[in-house]
């Protein structure tokens, strides 16, 4: 867990973020898991760059790869070959410069939903009172007032979702990596909350690197589109998406090429779609 | 007051008879049902207690078992003569003594070893070894050691809480979920925050669990060592009772130990529900 000074790992926030710098940079990685006797290669030979302030978006058939590729760029796992960077640096412990919204809402059960998205303000020392506005204002802007002392287990996995969204951006961590993260929401909520967070990358520069299931969603929001295969998980296309910012993600659907973007990119998913799956 | 607000007044008198109706009958069924319980739980215990007295002489030798006013004459003895107050301090002292330093290192071990799994995997076998062994048949060990005072009595208690507290935060801690540990760890948490945000509250129930489980095993830790040597408590006494063919004695002791265990398993019950109100609350 003690990484040298050069690397990635606790306490490493003052990483060098300069704009249109590599942030993360994947190198040739491929990871396997040993399961028994059996082995799996979850990812193989990924060669990937995400630029500061950039936003990237990630498809990919279910079990290719994608939560594996964000659990080592959060520096939870590493990889079995080739080298994984961040601001230039191998990861080589928890990567306190990502805010990492994960595909499973880890929230605290024994905290109401604002203790849990003051969690990061209260483990970073924050002011009382700063910390207590900022958790207010991360409730108003996913929209759970009314539910700030309800416990995650008295909340639906829509609304759980929310609030692990609220509690990774209420420290506004520079790099987000966010799984799926309105995966679990209706449709008119999903927009909403894609309108926010395209906002909040506007505003605050921050890098984010989504995955999504859904393609629309990944061509209106991203500056590219990764496209992955089916396991083991290859960067099949890097697409880059060039519609104007800001995007009204209400109405970018009915943007002319928005509608033939999105085909291209789901005949090269669907191509592999079923043979990927983990059944 | 308007006509309208009188109005909404009366409608408001109209509507609560119905719902205040139904919820007397409901309280008062329970209290019957209550009433019954209790008045059949005593009619039990008389009929019992007045069976034995009837039949102890007549039908049984009163050398095997006594008599319900004996034991009750020498209760009030021992009340009167202090033998009571000086052996019940002893045996608590010694219960208390031993269930709380059982408890802080049963914890304290349990969280070193579910934080540490490498050392855990080297002394395993070890615990499970010691863990199967029947703790009171450490108390011989425990007298010689210490000798018959207070020391060894506390010590047994203490040996016994410690496995039980110490097993079941060993098995929390080693239960404490990942991802969550994870979370902190990229929010930039500490190994302390980890353990207060994380492995603690996460941990809270197990260890709680070990502790209420514990409280019986106490006061048998305790017993057991003043029946094996003593000069105190009242395992003493029962055993200094049994050695004179005391049986009116024996009984009173038990009746004392009965008390004191259902006491003790009462105030279990009620701290569960405390916490349980903690645990209900933001912290
Ligand atoms: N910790 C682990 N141990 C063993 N195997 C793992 C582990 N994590 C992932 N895998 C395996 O690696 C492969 C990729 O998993 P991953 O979770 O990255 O897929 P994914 O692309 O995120 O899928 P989904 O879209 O369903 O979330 C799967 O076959 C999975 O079973
Ligand atoms: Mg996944």
């Amino acid at each position: 867990m003690t990484g040298s000074s050069a690397s990635v790992g606790p306490g490493a926030a003052t990483a060098d973020l300069a704009p249109g710098r590599p942030v993360i940079s994947a190198q040739g990685v491929s990871k396997r898991f040993r399961r028994k006797d059996q082995v799996v290669t979850a990812i193989k030979d990924v060669d990937l760059d995400v630029s500061s302030g950039e936003f990237v978006c990630i498809v990919g058939p279910s079990g290719c790869g994608k939560s594996t590729l964000l659990n080592m760029s959060a520096g939870l796992m590493e990889p079995s070959k080739g080298k994984l960077l961040f601001a230039g640096e191998p990861v080589t412990g928890p990567n306190t410069s990502v805010g990492y919204i994960t595909q499973k809402d880890n929230l605290m059960p024994w905290h109401t939903v604002e203790g849990n998205i003051g969690l990061a303000l209260h483990i970073r020392k924050t002011d009382k009172a700063k910390a207590r506005a900022r958790v207010a204002e991360m409730i108003e802007m996913v929209g759970l007032q009314g539910f700030e002392k309800s416990y995650p287990g008295e909340l639906s996995g829509g609304m759980r979702k929310r609030v692990t969204l609220a509690r990774t951006l209420a420290y506004d961590p520079p790099v987000l990596l966010a799984d799926e993260p309105f995966g679990a929401l209706d449709a008119q909520l999903k927009l909403v909350m894609q309108a926010e967070m395209q906002r909040i990358w506007a505003e605050t520069g921050k890098t984010i690197l989504f995955v999504t299931h859904d393609i629309s969603e990944a061509v209106a929001l991203g500056d590219r589109v990764i496209v992955m295969s089916s396991r083991p998980g290859q960067v099949k296309v890097d697409r880059r998406i060039d519609f104007p910012r800001p995007r009204d993600v209400f109405k970018i659907r009915h943007q002319p090429g928005f509608a033939d973007l999105a085909e291209e990119l789901w005949d090269i998913l669907a191509a592999d779609m079923h043979s990927g799956e983990d059944m | 007051m308007s006509v309208i607000d009188s109005d909404q007044g009366a409608r408001r008198v109209a509507a609560a008879p119905e719902e205040v109706w139904d919820e007397k009958a409901l309280q008062s069924s329970q209290r019957k049902n209550l009433l019954t319980v209790m008045g059949w739980r005593a009619v039990l215990l008389v009929a019992f207690v007045g069976a034995w007295q009837a039949t102890s002489g007549p039908v049984i030798d009163p050398f095997y078992v006594s008599t319900p006013s004996d034991i009750a004459t020498r209760l009030w003895e021992w009340l009167r003569d202090g033998t009571v107050a000086t052996h019940l301090y002893a045996t608590l002292q010694a219960t208390l003594m031993g269930f709380v330093i059982g408890g802080v290192v049963g914890i304290g071990v349990g969280f070193f070893l579910g934080r540490s799994p490498l050392v855990a995997r080297v002394v395993d076998p070890y615990i499970i070894a010691i863990y199967s062994l029947p703790k009171v048949a450490l108390a011989p060990l425990f007298i010689l050691w210490f000798g018959i005072g207070m020391t060894s009595k506390v010590v047994l208690a203490a040996t016994i809480v410690f496995f039980l507290v110490f097993y079941n935060t060993y098995a929390g801690v080693r239960a404490v979920d990942r991802d969550l540990v994870d979370v902190v760890r990229l929010m930039g948490g500490t190994r302390r925050d980890i353990l207060r945000r994380v492995v603690l509250p996460s941990s809270a129930t197990w260890i709680f669990n070990g502790l209420k489980i514990s409280v019986p095993y106490a006061l048998i830790g305790a017993v057991v060592g003043e029946l094996t040597a003593s000069d105190r408590g009242i395992g003493f006494v029962l055993k200094r009772a049994s050695g004179t063919f005391d049986t009116a004695g024996v009984f009173a002791s038990l009746v004392i130990l009965m008390v004191v265990a259902t006491i003790l398993n009462q105030m279990v019950v009620y701290g569960e529900r405390y916490v349980d109100r903690w645990r209900s609350t933001p912290t």
